[in-house]
This record gives C-alpha cells, sequence and structure tokens, in this order.
C-alpha cells in the first residue's frame, strides 16, 4: 500500500468519524446559540439515540413488523429521532432552559448532572444495561476497492445519511421560518421576542432539531461499531464540544469544520504517531487545548471584545 | 464579656452552640451505627425543613450565627472532643470510619479546589487529574524507589503543583466555556494516558503500594488502649483530621487576609483588579499551584491509606463530584466545604440500600440542588472586618485609627 493509498483511506475512514462528531457538534453550538448554555447532556442524546434505535428493533422484531430491510432502516431512523427529540424538549424544559440565566458554572453542573442521570437510567433500566449490546447489522455488508483502497457500504451509507441530515439541518436554519427565529434569537433574544417571536417555542425546536441529529449520529455510531454502550455519550459529548469550540461556537458551519477535523486528527495520530492507536484521542486533545492558546475563539468564530 | 451582655445571648448562646454541635454529632453519628433508612430519611428531612427555615426567616439564621460567632472557643473545643471521640463511636463499624476518612481527604482537595474555583474564579475541571498526579507519584515513589511514606507524600503534594504549570499557559489564555473545555480535556488525557503508559500499570494501576508510617509507627497496626481496641483506620482517621485542621486553619487565615481580598477582587471583576495595580496573573498562578498541592496531598495520602490505585479512581466524574462539593458548600465558603465533602460523601454511601439507583439519584438530587439552592447550602456571608479588627484591636493600640480607615469598601 502506497503513502498516497493510506493516505486517502486514512482520511475515509476520519470522514467516516467527523460526520459522526459534526452530527454532535451541531446540537451543541445550536443551544449555544439560542440559550448561551453548553449542554453537557448532548452526548447522552447521542447514547440515547442509539438505544432508543435498539429498543425500537426489538419492539419492532417481536411484533413481527420486520418485512424489508430498507422499511426497518427507516423506522429505527425515525423512530429514534422523535423519541430522543422527545427526552430532548422535556430535559430542556426542566433542567437547561430554568438555569440559562444562572452563573455559567452553574448551567455546566446542571447538565452535566443531566448527563449522569441520563446514563444511569439507561445503565439501570435498560436489561442487563452495563454491557457493550450488539446492534443489528441492518446495513449491506461487503466492500468494494479502488487500488488498495477499501471501502465498505456500510460507510459509504453512513456518510450519506450523514451529509443528507447536515444539509437537511442546513436548509432547516436558512430557509424556514422556525429557522430564521432561531438566528434570531442567537443574535438578540430580546430583541426577537419584541419582534414577536416565541422563545419558548424556540427553544423547544432547537432542542428538538439538536436532540435528533444526535440520535442519527447515535445510530450511525451503532451501525460503524456494531455496538453501543451506556456510557458512550460522556466523551461524545465532550468532542461534540471540542468540535463546536474548534469551529467557533454558535456557528453551524464551524462545528460541521470542527466536527470532521476532530475524526481527520483522530485517525491520522492513530495511524502515524508511535503508540497512536490507543492514544489518538490524547493527541487530539493536546491539539484543541494548543489551538485554543492562539485562537481562543474558533476558526470561525468571530473577533470578541471585552467591555469594561 | 461586656460585649456578650451587650448583644444580649450570653449563656444562652452556649447553651445555642453546644446543643446544635451535640444533636448534629448524635444524628450523623446515629447515621453510622443504624443499618436501616430511618435515620437518613429523618436526617434528610430534618437538613431540608432547616434550609426553608433558614431561607424564610434569615434573622433565625443571623442569630446562630451571631451565637457561633460569640462562642467561637466553646463551640471549637467542643467540635474538637467530639471529632477525637469518633473512633471509639464507630469502634464496632471500621467501614464508616474509612468512609469519614474519604470525605476528609475530599475536605483537603476541596479546600484546594476552593482557592481556586470559589477565591479566584479559576475553573478547574481537571481535579480528579491532579489528584492521579499526587496519587501516582506517591505511589510509585514508594514502590519503585522505596521512598519513605511521609517524603512521598510531601513529594506527592508538590509535583502536581508544577504540573500545574504546564497547564497554567493555556488555562491563563482562555474563558469561561473555552476554559471549561481546556480543563476537561486535560483530564480526559490525564487519565487516557495513566491507561496506556506501561510504568503507570496501565488499566490494573499499582498494588501494594506501602501503607503509612510514621518514624516507623506502622498506621496498620490496631491501637489497643486496654479497654477498648481501635481499628487500624483510627490512625488515619487522627491524622486526616489533623490535616484537615491544619489546612482549615490555613485557608481560614488566607480568607481573612489582605490576599483573601485581592484573590476576590480577581473573581469579581478582573479588569477592575488589575486596572487597580493587582498583579492578576501572578495570583492566578500561586493560586493555581497552590490549590492543585492540596489536591495532590489528598491523593497522595489516599495511595497511602488504600495500598492500590487504578485509572477509574481518577475519571472526570471525580473533578465533577469535587466542584458540586465546592459549590454546594457555597463558594469560598470553608465551612461550607467541610460540610459538603460530609453530604456527597457520605449520603451515596448510605443510600446503598437503592442500590443501582444511587448515581442516578445523585445526578437528579445534584440537578435539583443547582436549581433551587445555587448559592450552596449555607448562603454566602460578606467578610466582617469589624470582628476581625476587634480581636485584634489589644494587639493594636497604638494606631487604632488607621486600622478602621484601611477597611475597604
Amino acid at each position: 500500500m502506497s503513502f498516497l493509498e493510506m493516505l486517502v483511506q486514512q482520511s475515509i475512514n476520519g470522514l467516516m468519524l467527523g460526520i459522526m462528531y459534526s452530527l454532535v457538534a451541531v446540537g451543541i453550538t445550536l443551544y449555544f446559540g439560542v440559550l448561551n448554555v453548553i449542554n453537557f447532556s448532548h452526548g447522552d442524546f447521542f447514547m440515547l439515540g442509539g438505544f432508543m434505535a435498539l429498543i425500537l428493533y426489538s419492539f419492532a422484531e417481536s411484533v413481527g413488523l420486520i418485512q424489508s430491510t430498507f422499511a426497518t432502516v427507516v423506522f429505527l431512523f425515525v423512530g429514534s429521532m422523535v423519541l430522543t427529540a422527545a427526552v430532548g424538549i422535556i430535559t430542556a424544559r426542566l433542567c437547561v432552559k430554568p438555569v440559562s440565566k444562572a452563573p455559567m458554572l452553574i448551567s455546566l453542573l446542571v447538565t452535566l448532572g443531566l448527563g449522569i442521570a441520563l446514563r444511569e437510567a439507561v445503565r439501570v433500566l435498560y436489561p442487563r444495561g452495563s454491557d457493550p449490546k450488539g446492534f443489528p447489522g441492518l446495513l449491506p455488508q461487503g466492500s468494494f476497492a479502488i487500488g488498495d483502497v477499501v471501502i465498505r457500504y456500510e460507510n459509504v451509507i453512513i456518510f450519506a445519511v450523514g451529509v443528507l441530515i447536515i444539509i437537511l439541518v442546513n436548509f432547516l436554519i436558512t430557509k424556514t421560518k422556525m429557522g430564521s427565529a432561531i438566528r434570531a434569537v442567537a443574535q438578540d433574544g430580546e430583541a426577537a421576542m419584541m419582534m414577536g417571536v416565541d422563545l419558548d417555542r424556540t427553544v423547544d425546536i432547537t432542542f428538538f432539531i439538536g436532540a435528533a441529529v444526535a440520535a442519527v449520529a447515535g445510530i450511525m455510531n451503532g451501525f460503524y461499531y456494531g455496538q453501543v454502550m451506556f456510557n458512550m455519550g460522556a466523551i461524545a459529548g465532550v468532542i461534540g464540544f471540542s468540535a463546536a469550540v474548534i469551529g467557533g461556537l454558535g456557528n453551524v458551519y464551524g462545528a460541521i469544520v470542527g466536527g470532521i477535523l476532530f475524526g481527520l486528527l483522530e485517525t491520522f495520530a492513530a495511524a502515524l504517531l508511535p503508540m497512536g492507536a490507543e492514544n489518538k484521542r490524547v493527541f487530539a486533545f493536546f491539539i484543541v487545548i494548543l489551538f485554543l492558546v492562539f485562537r481562543p475563539t474558533g476558526i470561525l468564530g468571530e473577533k470578541v471584545y471585552e467591555r469594561v | 464579656m461586656i460585649e456578650q451582655e451587650k448583644t444580649g445571648l450570653g449563656s444562652k448562646g452556649i447553651l445555642l452552640v453546644l446543643g446544635i454541635v451535640i444533636v448534629g454529632y448524635a444524628l450523623i453519628m446515629a447515621l453510622f451505627l443504624t443499618d436501616g433508612g430511618e435515620f437518613l430519611i429523618g436526617d434528610v428531612v430534618l437538613g431540608v425543613i432547616l434550609l426553608v427555615l433558614f431561607k424564610r426567616k434569615p434573622a433565625l439564621l443571623a442569630s446562630v450565627r451571631q451565637a457561633f460567632a460569640e462562642q467561637r472557643t466553646v463551640a471549637s473545643i467542643a467540635a474538637a472532643v467530639l471529632l477525637l471521640a469518633v473512633p471509639f463511636v464507630l469502634e464496632s463499624s471500621p467501614y464508616w470510619l474509612f468512609i469519614l476518612i474519604t470525605a476528609g481527604l475530599y475536605m483537603i482537595g476541596c479546600l484546594g479546589l476552593n482557592l481556586q474555583l470559589g477565591s479566584t474564579g479559576m475553573m478547574n475541571l481537571a481535579s480528579a487529574a491532579f489528584l492521579a498526579f499526587g496519587a501516582y507519584t506517591a505511589g510509585l515513589l514508594a514502590l519503585d524507589l522505596g521512598f519513605p511514606s511521609w517524603l512521598s507524600l510531601i513529594i506527592g503534594a508538590l509535583v502536581p503543583g508544577l504540573f500545574s504549570i504546564l497547564l497554567f499557559i493555556p488555562v491563563l489564555k482562555t474563558k469561561g466555556h473555552y476554559l471549561a473545555l481546556v480543563t476537561i480535556a486535560f483530564q480526559f488525557m490525564v487519565v487516557i494516558l495513566v491507561e496506556n503508559m506501561e510504568w503507570t500499570g496501565g488499566p490494573q494501576g499499582l498494588k501494594n503500594i506501602p501503607l503509612f508510617s510514621l518514624f516507623g509507627y506502622s498506621f496498620n497496626t490496631d491501637i489497643d488502649l486496654g479497654f477498648v481496641t481501635l481499628h487500624h483506620y483510627a490512625n488515619y482517621y487522627y491524622f486526616v483530621v489533623l490535616l484537615v485542621a491544619l489546612l482549615f486553619v490555613a485557608t481560614r487565615r488566607i480568607y481573612n487576609s489582605w490576599v483573601g481580598v485581592t484573590l476576590a477582587t480577581i473573581r469579581d471583576d478582573e479588569v477592575a483588579a488589575k486596572t487597580n495595580g493587582v498583579r492578576v496573573n501572578y495570583w492566578k498562578l500561586v493560586i493555581f499551584v497552590l490549590g492543585n498541592c492540596f489536591i495532590g496531598l489528598s491523593g497522595a495520602f489516599y495511595s497511602h491509606m488504600v495500598g492500590f490505585i487504578s485509572p477509574p479512581n481518577f475519571t472526570f466524574e471525580k473533578s465533577l463530584v469535587m466542584v458540586s462539593i465546592v459549590i454546594l458548600g457555597g463558594m469560598d465558603n470553608i465551612l461550607g466545604i467541610l460540610i459538603g465533602s460530609l453530604l456527597l460523601i457520605v449520603l451515596p454511601e448510605k443510600l446503598r440500600f437503592v442500590q443501582d439507583y444511587r448515581f442516578m439519584i445523585y445526578g437528579l438530587v445534584l440537578i435539583v440542588m443547582l436549581i433551587f439552592q445555587p448559592r450552596g447550602i449555607i448562603p454566602f456571608v460578606p467578610r466582617n472586618y469589624q470582628d476581625i479588627l476587634a480581636r485584634l484591636k489589644p494587639a493594636r493600640k497604638s494606631k487604632p485609627e488607621t486600622t478602621t480607615a484601611g477597611k475597604p469598601a
């Protein structure tokens, strides 16, 4: 395998991871725009997405609903998105919104506590929830090769779904009325309310979109690794946050770029560095810290002036 | 004596103070000595009632505070005697003694974290990483190089301070959410590295770390007093009580000194502090290093007490527990930190009867507490320089006017 082919292969792997991270980061950046809160429980929406799909799958199996694989996959995606989004809205109303005006440390701890509660709820309530759970391999297996670069069909589908979701989110945010409401609140909440934007409804919609998109990432993660685990949300949330910060908080495109960068960083660290496979995240986080030292507001972030 | 009569509490105050201390002590000990949940529920209900009562009637809380302020000596002596008696009371249940020692270690770490978070307003979500630095330094020095445990304890406390200099530039350069991310990323980096390095023992961790001993006296020997034999945890208990008492006094002195005021100006308005000539970066560095030394001390002692450390001991959740202790105790509230550590460490252990659900309950309690009581269990009280000056007055009779004039606004 030549160096170029290795580069291409690793880039493909990195893109796969990156698109999942992007989907998580989009939610974090959206919440930040609307509520000025970093939602650390967002990674657990990602985890919930995977588990909701598992629950729906076993439900469909027991009822005998499974006719075609395609319909099942669509059912899993849509069902899990709706259920996770419902959890997102409920938690937003109960926990996140009440602390959005509180000092940052309080909102941070509340959302972290919410993450613990969600995680533990899954671990306790799901049968044998402490173990990794196998995810059904519904996507077509097999692969094709271009030169020495191997591409699995599964990955193509996952990637396509990811891109589709990103386009959809972009459409929702830029072209629809509720999208402009979200952007208006992000720019100036009070002014938006004076113009007749319903703040509560906008927050609900934001959490609906964010949680649903995270659920998609969770299912993709399940298909990609073939398993889900109750505690996979913790690290996913931190990575999503890192990606959102690299891209510049509050900027949806930035979050996508940041997520893909983080994915590429991880795969190339794993491939090129000595002991890289285990320590890839150490390297990625190290770069994030360095990045913050030199560019504290992200790639696409605006310049911030402090008013005294 | 004249002053007491003026405020009108006097001997009633002594009774009040002694009553509160003894009843509180009895309720906590009853919690340890009984198996069921009756006392737990009773104590929690009582605590909530008190919280609500104090919130509704601040005058009541103020008079309790005043009584304690007036009867400092009585309160301290009573507390000291009762604390020394704990191993005798818990003679038959060393497990709870162990939990109390753990709470004491959290107190040490959280006093350090409070210097950063509460006094100076520096976010540090990597406290478990600094715990790990302390614990692994002490463990490795004692295991591989045969250092005596008191020496490795001291070095174990100092090394995290050195490592915090590494993290200091990113900490100084970033703010708010970005600072949170820097410390969280550092926390994850440290745990992953410790797990993957060979010389830290990898996921298995370090085993058989020599237990603590001082001047040839091994802390692993039971204390035989003739009429009663105390479990060897009593050694650790007394040592930790001593450490906590020392650090408590030290941090209180920092709090009440001009250093404490300087730190408060940095916390409240960094730009204003800078324009008034406060060396913000210098003080941030000092406090960051000092706080992490406290945290490292806690970790180092833990490794010498338990003899076994592994990466799961130092995960991000640990950092969260420490931060929530500082916040629930009330930022910059030293006594609150001690109470917060007791609550957050002892209660989950007592909640074992709800088995698997306890972490879920923990998360929910954290959310509810932070939404309804975000300023901590004990509300913040501004520094009272009148009292301090009044106590200092006899010593400074020569220049009475200048001291009162120097009172900060």
